[in-house]
């Protein structure tokens, strides 16, 4: 597998990495903020990144770094108040940010297709899973009949691995198991057959591990057979290892670490992604669903962020010089890896993971 | 939302029905109380305020339009208006406040004992529901014309109108918390029913009963003058807004002061007591709005 | 659908036997007051009362009278108006439709100005038409609505005069005639409950519009007016369709004091003068029948309730 190239620096454009005109997708010194009562938060600060065409990036960090506002940035819904202040996002040399609200919604569901984190609660309980499935195709293949429509529809849900398609179409989404509407939910992202970047927000966190290990199984398939670029969102480390190309780590609305998913999980560089890798179930032991209690602390509050680097309460290779002084900036440090911490080269070896990782 | 923007959202949401007073008073909640207070220092003023009778009847003077002697001007009988309205006052915040005070013991004690006793809900669930078949002015119409007109009844009627849905609230809470843990927690250390019940279960229902109890206030104000104004509620002479309405009626074309000042009072004392429910309820949580529990 | 819609129907007959039960109770909770009422303030002889008691079978026990009352009212028998001397089926037939055409337009004129307002006040929040619609509602619902009605004859009937104050004709007098004189009563009765509906609306949209599935159903592509219309308004209906039901059943509370105000003729009116003069028999017809269309709306309101919500189609 070629890894991309990865344009990912503060100051865009500048990075060796970059190759003009294969990355599919690239965002730059996006900022997205929400006011508050004390002034504008920033959620997503000045963060770069690219995903290559039938490239799969893994973005790793627990609830609140700023996954999911990413992946809905990329889509244009960012919830209300929020707004995008700064950046590009651009889709095949298209900047998404300044296309009229038509052009995105032709985009979305069609070119751009997104999946959510909870299947219990993204299908809509008053409408059959036919129709929520054949409304996509309405509007982005008007032509189509709707016997052919409905068709498709079933056509679709086989291929995802539903069983007895045609009576599922007429069904209601609390009829269906949660497993089954992650299905569902793929099947509705897909059922254009245009996707050239699926986002999927954590589509595996709200489904027991069977359904989980299934459908990242699916996932994996389904991009080789359409060679469609995946931004795997997740807090799990190891569904990462087993799907991605490449990861990204973000914490506190900021990307911390950039790599390809060998030399990550070879040597993690930020302490954040250490900590993650620590808190990784051992081979063997029942995955966690839980979020990470391996890192002390949690993730800082964005209104009220301290001086410095944003993870120094958790760190444990802090220093009062200089973590606390200045934010660190993201450093290239090979080919296609950064990493934001002022120590990075100074931190002690990291081993005791690969055995761990091996064995899931 | 599952897409909070990092724990800044997400905290400004309390969890349901949890009392959350941490919070900074809701602006509707004060303009309520600032409506509210010029009426009740009215009502208990009253004799202060005015030195005129209500009830003194002065034919030579009659349908004066407003002027300094009578601010609001006379009714057909020559009586003060401004007189009227001020004393008018303590007949609606007596009935507001008694059937309030009814509604409250009634509906949380029959509340209680249905949420919690399987066989006494079946007796008072039924009732209270069969209760809210009549749309509501309805049942007020039939409880007076059974019990004849005066200001008790009318405190009477309003209680049985709104008692349903206090209970309504109170055995939801009831139920709702019956298989908690820290009741299951209070019972393995011995607390009894009525220990159980009044310490730890009663005020988790106190937010929510509260705001419907001042809808409850509102709602007894407006039916107390409908009643009055339909002349099956506080009799005459007892200058009631809903009677002043009333007698208004063949006057609406010389002396138009009869009948907007009592209807601008009523509408200010019922809006300034939604103001205050509106308020505590969006203190308490905004969502409770729609789920149609209040 | 079908099976929940025949349980739901079935469970209409209980329903009507409480509420004549409750009906009868209520209105003989206090003994005595039928005859009282009856010989009114006259001097009457003790003998003469007794014979009157008797006659209508009021010196029998309660439960007696009960027995004999309910199988008559069950096929809708409630008797002779000691008023009107007619029947009371026929004193309630003559004036139902007046009461239907005020509660049924100003139903029409409520929902199609309150749940437009509310989406936009729900999908405008915070904007210029959600306050305005959030004042106008608290307004209108502090507002008694006979004091509304009031005010509303001084403005376009007297002083305007472009109305007629009071009274009713039936259509048979001409369109005009007919509808000129419900368009103030209507407006009257409408203010409040489009308050309701428009402040449930809005709630009920806002939540609605806060749920996952409507940022699924953005991410498909759909435009925002389909957002709206399509997914957000068929979830907020099960909520609104209730609303609406109570506001019916509000309405027809309401449209007793409207009747009273505007001098119109209907079931309102004549519950009223029957319970001042305290024909009982009347009062429970009356009250009874008028209940009964509540209880028809609420059937119909539970129907589309489960229309919109197939959770609860079995």
């Amino acid at each position: 597998m070629t890894k991309p190239a990865l344009q990912t620096n503060g100051s865009p454009g500048t990075s060796d990495d970059s190759r003009a005109g294969e990355n599919l997708l690239e965002i730059v010194k996006l900022e997205v903020r929400f006011p508050d009562n004390t002034g504008p938060v920033t959620v997503i600060d000045n963060l770069d990144i690219t995903i290559g065409h039938g490239e799969i990036l893994g973005l790793v960090g627990e609830s609140g770094c700023g996954k999911s506002m990413l992946a809905r940035s990329i889509l244009g819904l960012v919830p209300p108040p929020g707004k995008v202040t700064k950046g590009k996002i651009v889709l095949d040399g298209v900047d998404l940010l300044t296309t009229d609200e038509a052009t995105m919604q032709d985009i979305r569901g069609n070119k751009v297709s997104i999946i959510l984190q909870e299947p219990m609660t993204s299908l809509n309980p008053v409408f059959t899973i036919g129709n929520q499935m054949a409304e996509v195709l309405a509007i982005h293949c008007p032509d189509m009949k709707r016997r052919e429509r409905r068709a498709r529809s079933v056509e679709m849900m086989e291929r995802i691995g539903i069983q007895y398609p045609e009576n599922r179409y007429d069904q209601y989404p609390h009829e269906l198991s949660g497993g089954i509407r992650q299905r569902v939910m793929i099947a509705i992202a897909l059922i254009c057959g245009n996707v050239r970047l699926l986002v999927a927000d954590e589509p595996t966190t709200a489904l027991d591990v069977t359904i989980q290990a299934q459908i990242l199984e699916l996932f994996v398939k389904l991009q080789a057979e359409t060679q469609m670029a995946l931004l795997l969102i997740t807090h799990d480390l190891g569904v990462i290892a087993q799907t991605a190309h490449r990861v990204a780590v973000m914490y506190a609305g900021r990307l911390v670490e950039i790599s390809d998913v060998g030399r990550l999980f070879e040597k993690p560089l930020h302490p954040y992604t250490r900590g993650l890798m620590y808190s990784l179930p051992r081979a063997g032991a029942r995955p966690r669903k839980s979020h990470m209690p391996a890192i002390p602390g949690t993730v800082p509050n964005l209104a009220d962020l301290p001086p410095g680097c944003p993870f120094y309460d958790r760190c444990e290779y802090r220093q009062q010089q200089p973590c606390r002084e200045a934010m660190p900036q993201l450093e290239q440090v090979d080919r296609g890896r950064w990493v934001r911490c002022h120590r990075w080269h100074e931190l002690p070896q990291f081993e005791v993971l690969s055995a761990r990782l091996d064995r899931r | 939302m599952s897409t909070e923007p990092i724990g800044t959202q997400s905290e400004k949401l309390s969890p349901p029905r949890a009392i959350a007073w941490h919070q900074r008073a809701n602006p509707m909640f004060v303009v309520g109380v600032l409506m509210l207070t010029p009426l009740i220092l009215m009502a208990i003023m009253a004799p202060f305020l005015t030195f005129l009778d209500p009830l003194s009847i002065n034919a030579p003077q009659k349908l004066l339009p407003p002027s300094w002697a009578h601010p609001f001007g006379t009714d057909h009988f020559g009586r003060d208006v401004l007189a009227r309205i001020v004393y008018g006052s303590q007949i609606s915040l007596r009935v507001g406040i008694g059937s309030t005070i009814l509604t409250a013991l009634f509906g949380i004690f029959l509340g209680v004992a249905s949420g919690w006793y399987h066989w006494a809900d079946a007796i008072i669930g039924r009732v209270s529901d069969s209760l809210m078949i009549f749309p509501g002015f309805v049942l007020a119409i039939m409880i007076m014309a059974a019990i004849g007109p005066s200001e008790f009844n009318v405190i009477i009627s309003v209680t049985v109108l709104y008692v349903p849905r206090v209970i309504r609230t109170v055995r939801a809470s009831v139920i709702e918390f019956r298989g908690a843990e820290f009741v299951e927690a209070a019972r393995t250390v011995g607390a009894g029913d009525f220990r159980l019940l009044f310490l730890h279960i009663l005020p988790k229902a106190a937010g929510p009963v509260m705001v419907q109890l001042s809808f409850g206030f509102a709602w007894a104000i407006l039916v107390e003058a409908g009643l009055s104004f339909l002349g099956l509620g506080t009799p005459p002479p007892t200058p009631s807004w809903g009677s002043m309405i009333a007698d208004a009626r063949d006057f609406i074309r010389s002396a138009w002061w009869l009948i907007t000042v009592p209807g601008f009072m009523i509408t200010l004392a019922v809006l300034s007591l939604n103001l205050i429910g509106d308020g505590l309820r969006d203190m308490l949580d905004p969502r409770l709005q729609s789920k149609g529990i209040l | 659908m079908f099976e929940y819609a025949l349980r739901r129907i079935i469970s209409f007959i209980p329903t009507i036997f409480i509420t004549l039960t409750l009906i009868f109770f209520i209105t003989r909770m206090v003994p005595g007051s039928p005859i009282s009422s009856l010989v009114g303030h006259q001097a009457v002889s003790a003998e003469q009362i007794d014979a009157i008691t008797r006659d209508l079978g009021l010196d029998r026990p309660i439960l007696v009278q009960y027995l004999e009352w309910l199988p008559h009212v069950l096929i809708g028998d409630f008797g002779n108006s000691l008023f009107y001397k007619q029947p009371i089926i026929e004193v309630v037939a003559e004036r139902f439709p007046v009461t239907l055409y005020l509660t049924v337009f100003s139903m029409i004129v409520t929902i199609s100005i309150g749940m437009p307002l509310g989406i936009y006040a729900a999908i405008r929040r915070g904007g210029a038409v959600d306050y305005a619609s959030n004042a106008f509602s608290s307004i209108g619902m502090a507002m008694p609505s006979f004091w509304l009605g009031f005010l509303l004859i001084i403005v376009f009937a007297v002083s305007l005069g472009w109305l007629p104050a009071s009274g009713y004709r039936s259509p048979d007098f001409g369109i005009w005639n007919w509808l000129s004189r419900l368009i103030l009563p209507v407006i009257a009765q409408s203010l409040a409950q489009i308050g309701l509906v428009v402040r449930m609306t809005r709630a009920s949209m806002i939540e609605v519009m806060g749920q996952e599935y409507i940022t699924m159903a953005r991410a498909k592509g759909l435009s925002e007016t389909r957002v709206v219309l399509k997914h957000a308004l068929k979830n907020a209906m099960t909520q609104i369709t209730t609303v609406i039901g109570l506001t019916f059943a509000l309405g027809l509370g309401g449209s007793v004091i409207i009747e009273n105000v505007f001098a119109l003729p209907g079931l309102g009116q004549l519950i009223t003068i029957a319970a001042i003069r305290r024909d009982y028999s009347m009062l429970e017809g009356g009250i009874f029948y008028l209940t009964l269309v509540a209880l028809v709306v609420n059937l119909i309101v539970d129907l589309a309730y489960a229309y919109f919500n197939p959770r609860i189609r079995y």
